[in-house]
């Protein structure tokens, strides 16, 4: 705690800002890899959109500049999160979970005027706020995970196979109202993250295990419900892991050409010129966007793509430390939660760009162009360093520890 | 596994239970299985290193998370290391538009330089064929609809956007009036007239998608019935959408101006690629309104016209007009004014002609209906640049791409000079290479192909060809022919084939085989050229044919017999009618079979070696194989070039053959016997007879004919004949012209003789052959149906080889006509007429 001293002494704001920076610890990683893949970003937006930049001297496209614009926002939003102590959120939860159901249903209904919800690619998800467009869905994810983390922190309950259904009904509400919009991506990734917080909390691995099994066994069931343009996305995949490139100028054109744009950087990249000039002429669609990381493969190579998986990694392991030296149970929770999104999203999109995943809509957190995103990314981070610099200095009680595991 | 004194201490002890230390109760329990597992067991150190079962669970999910990132940085690794190459290059190749220039095709050329096929190079215009219906103007009419509505397009109910459509199409109909206004302007066409041909285009691609429609769905409504599925009404009505699906024709350009010159066509395509805005000016206030916010599209002025190769072959000198004397014709032909003799396919054999598909590897369906299985065109062209290293070289530079390599559209020579020389002369297409990014564009040339030159002289070989044809009569079954043959009756037109090669440098100056066609008839009714199995119209019957050599061999026998000491000039020979003294039915001299008489007789001597090629003495000849064996008639013939093709480069040969198979190692000597007089177990080919009087003409070098001029010649053999014995023979050659007794001395008319030859100044030795020929039947339904087989031809086949020149042997004419019987009746004549053709043109 910081020294009772003269409240504005600069000894006194310094002690506060170094306490602050001790207290930081595992999370400055999570801060280093947001503001490192923001930047990257940044340029990776400026090379794919602008294909001969003006001269003299670099200067950032208008996207560019409007990402760092988002970024600017997401900051001052990580920024302004960390003030009040993170259990408020905790006690807020479902008021913040509730008033993202009511977007999301709110998106859903169909009398809503399309000045004020915008179809985008067939998928209501987006409100048109003038200017920007926000999307719902991104600030469910953190509210449900706060909703989550504060449901399970004193539970036992969910040690029983049967205690696992409230969480399940938790997550179905804002999985089932965002798969209806229809943005099957997003909420996909709802389930990771359920089953990180419940390992975490201490959930039992046979009945996760046995969960799984379950799900394995019935997935193939869904595939007639799919969609025919979901149906297609999938029959492509499988055709393009055979080897088959008989659908690579239709439904596999995006894969097959972010593969191929991604395996021309080769070791270390092509030039920043160069790359430009490729990005524009092999027409890979959504570049600033969905294929950022393709962009990225190509203008830095298998190291640039190597460094970006590891600052992602990086992100992540911050998290995790996070929730380690945590000491309290939301604190612990919610860290793995936020963790969960993000590698889940990550290790989706960029096997979207890899060709190992069928592209669904999901974008590249910090990297890929986008407000709603950016804000609510940067949200996470600001989350985890707010978890990490509230840290009681002892713990009061044993949390998430079980007898029967020691 | 359970702890084994657990078990025990379950009985009572009464029982005989073990006293086994106590242990606290404890279900067991699953995980009793696992702690007590290995894997458990390995797990105890990172127990004592994290003893928070949190942070192992926190472990658990780092991992969770580091596989398949750690997986997804392999996947990057494969992409760009392994694979990164050919991933650069294909994303470098989208930098880059080529375009390919036509290049004009080498020209095939006779001795005297006359143009024998050249390409006439002219373009195309062609229009997409949904310009040309006017769907065009639909499509970008909802393709700007959609532009303007934005966002709001998915929102629009069905019948508003069409509305949208509706309110746009005005414009791009206008358009495309106007587009079709200046097109008709430009290529000086009326609009009705352009109109007109648009619509032929349209009922005609129609007409073919109902056609092939139907016949899709007849086809699939077959195989499935012969699957067995059941065939419903909706069933009916997928396969229908399905068949109607479109066709090649509806998705590609069509020719709707023809044949226009280069400025012309290069010029209305700079102006049709313009691209420009669509006038607006006749818009409702409406749709003005839709596009005050976005502007439409520009759109090109002749939206999807390009240029197209419409060039094509021409062959000057495919027809000729022939004036032939008459009046050295045999008497009952003879008149004093000439004849004009229209010749067609002059040389067809040997020009060969294009196809304009390309062929892939595989399974051909033969015009005659057999099928064939060969490489394509692009594996022949891969196989000859490999043989030709410089050529190849020359291909492949300033692109990398072979330039002269097939694409579709490409014309391909098939037979003769075109097929043989198509590599070069397909010469090399120009190439336009535009990046871009920078919009630097190479240019490339087009390189013209290689003129192939031939040794022949076309009108020589017009004028050849008429010596044969019906008109003048020679090749028509005369009366006094005195053809025997069942099959030719009078007025019979014959077959055959002519060779004229010149002995100081074995070129071929003209090589006509009968029948001849063009190429319009070989397009219009290619049945009747392959089809044809007795007159085979196809076949160059002067190297392809094979023949019995007949009495011509009879000079090269004694020129031989005489080098290897089988036969001695001081000698004579008895005719003595029959070979064998007991049997006199078989082995037999001609004039014995024909007239009961000898030569021996005749002449009052027996025969020297001169006399009995004058005579053409079978008796004689049989003598002297009889003498000669099998091995020494084999080497002789072989030694003259039978067994060995030519390889001329003008389509397939018959090299020659001995015996059953070929080389000659199964023959007897009967069978030698027989070939003494050129029967029996032989066959050759016109070029051979030639080819082997021309070495005896040189005194016993053998050179290689050849009838293309740059052709690779190997240096000539000596074949180290005695020179007594070549001249011997050379005289036996020359009594056979000029003395009564010889058989090409004259031709018998009405009891009165006139000789053949009446040519002034010339020198001419020469032998007859008449050989007995095999039958030829055709059976109309098949080997297999009921109807018998019908004999087409017998008899035998009328040779005559000669020598002429003004001092010394100067030129071989080698005439053979198919079936005709005698051959100083028959083949003389024609010689004759050969001899005033070469007079004509100048050779003599």
């Amino acid at each position: 705690m910081a020294r009772r001293g003269p409240a504005l002494s600069i000894s006194g704001m310094g002690a506060s800002v170094w306490a602050f920076i001790k207290g930081g610890r595992a999370a400055w990683l999570t801060v280093l890899a947001s503001l490192a893949l923001s930047l990257i970003g940044v340029y990776a937006i400026d090379v794919a959109t602008i294909t001969t930049p003006p001269d003299p001297g670099p200067q950032l496209g208008p996207v560019a500049m409007r990402q760092l614009f988002y970024i600017g926002i997401g900051v001052t939003a990580a920024v302004l999160i960390l003030i009040p102590h993170y259990r408020a959120y905790g006690f807020a939860s479902w008021f913040l979970l509730a008033a993202a159901v009511g977007l999301l249903v709110f998106l859903l209904i169909p009398i809503v005027p399309s000045s004020i919800v915008r179809a985008r690619n067939g998928a209501r998800s987006w409100i048109d706020l003038g200017p920007a467009d926000f999307q719902p869905s991104e600030l469910a994810k953190i509210a449900y995970v706060f909703v989550l983390a504060w449901y399970l922190r004193f539970s036992r309950h969910h040690r029983t196979f049967r205690g696992l259904l409230p969480p399940a009904i938790i997550t179905a509400i804002p999985v089932g109202l965002i798969t209806l919009q229809p943005d099957l991506g997003t909420a996909s990734l709802f389930v990771p993250a359920l089953f990180a917080v419940l390992v975490a909390a201490g959930a039992r691995m046979k009945h996760l295990a046995a969960i799984v099994l379950i799900a394995a066994m019935a997935a193939p069931a869904a595939y007639p419900i799919l969609k025919p343009h979901q149906k297609e996305r999938f029959v492509g995949l499988v055709k393009q892991l055979r080897g088959d490139t008989s659908a690579d100028q239709d439904i596999n054109m995006q894969s097959v050409t972010a593969q191929r744009v991604a395996g021309a950087g080769q070791w270390d990249g092509t030039g920043d010129r160069q790359s430009r000039v490729l990005l524009r002429y092999n027409a890979l669609p959504e570049r600033h966007n969905d294929m950022i990381f393709a962009v990225l493969c190509n203008r830095f190579g298998f190291t640039g793509a190597l460094s970006i998986l590891a600052l992602y990694a990086l992100w992540i392991a911050g998290a995790l430390l996070t929730a380690g030296l945590s000491r309290e149970p939301f604190g612990r929770l919610v860290p793995v939660g936020l963790a969960a999104f993000i590698a889940a999203q990550t290790v989706i999109n960029v096997g979207m760009n890899l060709g190992v995943v069928p592209i669904i809509g999901i974008t590249l957190p910090f990297v890929s162009h986008g407000g709603s995103s950016m804000i609510a990314c940067w949200l996470m981070t600001g989350v985890v360093l707010a978890i990490s610099i509230r840290q009681p200095t002892m713990s009061l009680r044993r949390t998430f520890e079980w007898d029967d595991e020691r | 596994m359970i702890p084994p004194g657990y078990l025990f201490s379950q009985f009572p002890r009464r029982l005989g239970g073990h006293s086994a230390p106590s242990r606290p109760e404890r279900r067991v329990t699953f995980y009793h299985f696992i702690a007590h597992s290995p894997l458990a067991a390995a797990g105890r150190p990172l127990k004592a290193l994290f003893p928070s079962s949190f942070h192992r669970r926190l472990l658990l999910l780092a991992a969770g998370c580091l596989l398949p990132l750690s997986g997804l940085a392999f996947r990057v690794g494969t992409l760009t290391l392994t694979q990164g190459d050919d991933m650069r290059a294909a994303a470098d190749a989208k930098l880059v538009r080529r375009q390919w220039t036509a290049t004009v095709r080498g020209r095939i050329l006779d001795r005297k330089g006359r143009v024998l096929a050249q390409d006439r190079p002219s373009y195309d215009l062609t229009v997409p064929y949904s310009v040309i219906t006017g769907d065009w103007a639909i499509a970008r009419a909802t393709e700007s609809a959609r532009r303007a509505a934005g966002a709001g397009w998915m929102d629009l109910k069905l019948l508003q956007r069409q509305d949208l459509i509706a309110e746009l199409l005005p414009v791009y109909r206008l358009h495309l009036d106007n587009a079709w206004n200046e097109l008709a302007a430009r290529a000086n066409v009326s609009r009705s007239e352009l109109d007109a041909r648009r619509d032929r285009i349209i009922s005609e691609v129609d007409g073919r998608f109902e056609a092939a429609a139907s016949r899709r769905l007849e086809t699939a409504l077959d195989a499935a019935r012969a699957r067995g599925e059941t065939v419903t009404d909706e069933f009916v009505a997928a396969l229908r959408k399905s068949a109607r699906r479109p066709l090649a024709e509806q998705t590609s350009s069509h020719v709707l101006i023809p044949q226009v010159s280069d400025t012309l066509a290069f010029e209305v395509q700079l102006f049709a690629e313009e691209e420009v805005e669509p006038d607006l000016s006749r818009l409702s206030d409406a749709a003005l309104q839709i596009f005050s916010a976005r502007a439409p599209a520009p759109v090109a002025r002749i939206p999807g016209l390009a240029v197209s190769d419409g060039g094509s072959r021409t062959y000057p000198f495919e027809r000729v007009p022939v004036e032939v004397p008459r009046d050295t014709l045999p008497s009952p032909l003879a008149v004093d004014d000439s004849i004009t003799i229209q010749v067609d396919g002059v040389a067809c054999h040997l020009i060969g002609r294009e196809r304009d598909r390309v062929f892939g590897d595989g399974e051909r369906r033969l015009p005659d209906g057999t099928t064939v299985v060969s490489s394509g065109d692009a594996a022949k062209r891969a196989a000859f640049l490999e043989s030709h290293p410089s050529l190849h070289a020359a291909a492949l530079r300033g692109t990398g791409d072979d330039r002269g390599g097939y694409r579709d559209g490409d014309r391909v020579g098939e037979t003769g000079a075109e097929g043989s020389h198509e590599h070069t002369l397909r010469g090399l297409r120009g190439s336009q290479t535009r990046r871009l990014d920078t919009g630097l564009v190479d240019v490339i040339d087009p390189e013209p192909g290689t003129d192939a030159h031939l040794t022949i002289d076309c009108l020589l070989q017009a004028r050849v060809q008429a010596t044969m044809s019906r008109e003048l009569g020679l090749a028509v079954v005369q009366p006094w022919h005195a053809q025997e043959s069942a099959t030719q009756s009078p007025g019979t037109l014959l077959n055959g084939a002519a060779v004229i090669l010149d002995i100081d440098t074995a070129e071929i100056l003209a090589m006509v085989s009968t029948p001849t066609f063009t190429r319009d008839q070989l397009r219009d009714n290619p049945e009747w050229v392959y089809g044809d199995v007795v007159n085979t119209p196809f076949l160059n019957r002067a190297v392809a044919k094979p023949y019995p050599p007949g009495s011509i061999v009879k000079s090269l026998l004694l020129a031989d017999a005489v080098t290897k000491g089988n036969f001695n000039l001081t000698q004579t020979i008895e005719c003595s009618g029959h070979l064998l003294p007991d049997q006199p039915t078989i082995l037999r001299c001609w004039i014995y079979k024909r007239f009961q008489r000898t030569h021996s007789a005749e002449l009052g001597h027996d025969l020297s070696g001169r006399e009995g090629i004058m005579c053409s003495c079978n008796i004689f000849f049989f003598t002297v194989a009889r003498r000669m064996g099998v091995s020494d008639i084999v080497d002789t013939y072989r030694r003259f070039g039978v067994g060995t093709p030519f390889r001329l480069g003008v389509g397939l040969e018959y090299p020659g053959a001995l015996g059953s198979n070929g080389d000659g190692s199964d023959l007897e000597l009967p069978d030698a016997i027989q070939m003494g007089i050129g029967q029996g177990p032989v066959a050759w080919t016109p070029l051979h007879a030639a080819n082997a009087m021309a070495t005896l003409a040189r005194g016993g070098i053998s050179l290689p004919p050849f009838i293309f001029r740059d052709s690779r010649r190997t240096p000539g053999t000596d074949l180290a004949l005695d020179p007594a014995g070549i001249d011997e023979a050379i005289e036996g050659l020359r009594l056979s012209v000029t003395e009564e007794l010889g058989t090409g001395h004259h031709i018998t008319v009405d009891t009165v003789r006139e000789p053949i030859f009446n040519a002034p100044d010339v020198k001419i030795w020469g032998k007859t052959g008449t050989a007995e020929a095999p039958d030829v039947f055709t059976d109309a339904d098949g080997r297999d149906g009921p109807q018998p087989k019908v004999l087409a031809e017998e008899g035998d086949h009328s040779w005559f080889v000669i020598m002429v020149g003004r001092d010394r042997p100067r030129y071989v004419i080698s005439v053979v006509i198919d079936y005709g019987g005698s051959g100083g009746k028959v083949s003389g004549p024609i010689c004759n007429q050969i001899i005033h053709a070469l007079i004509a043109e100048g050779y003599l």
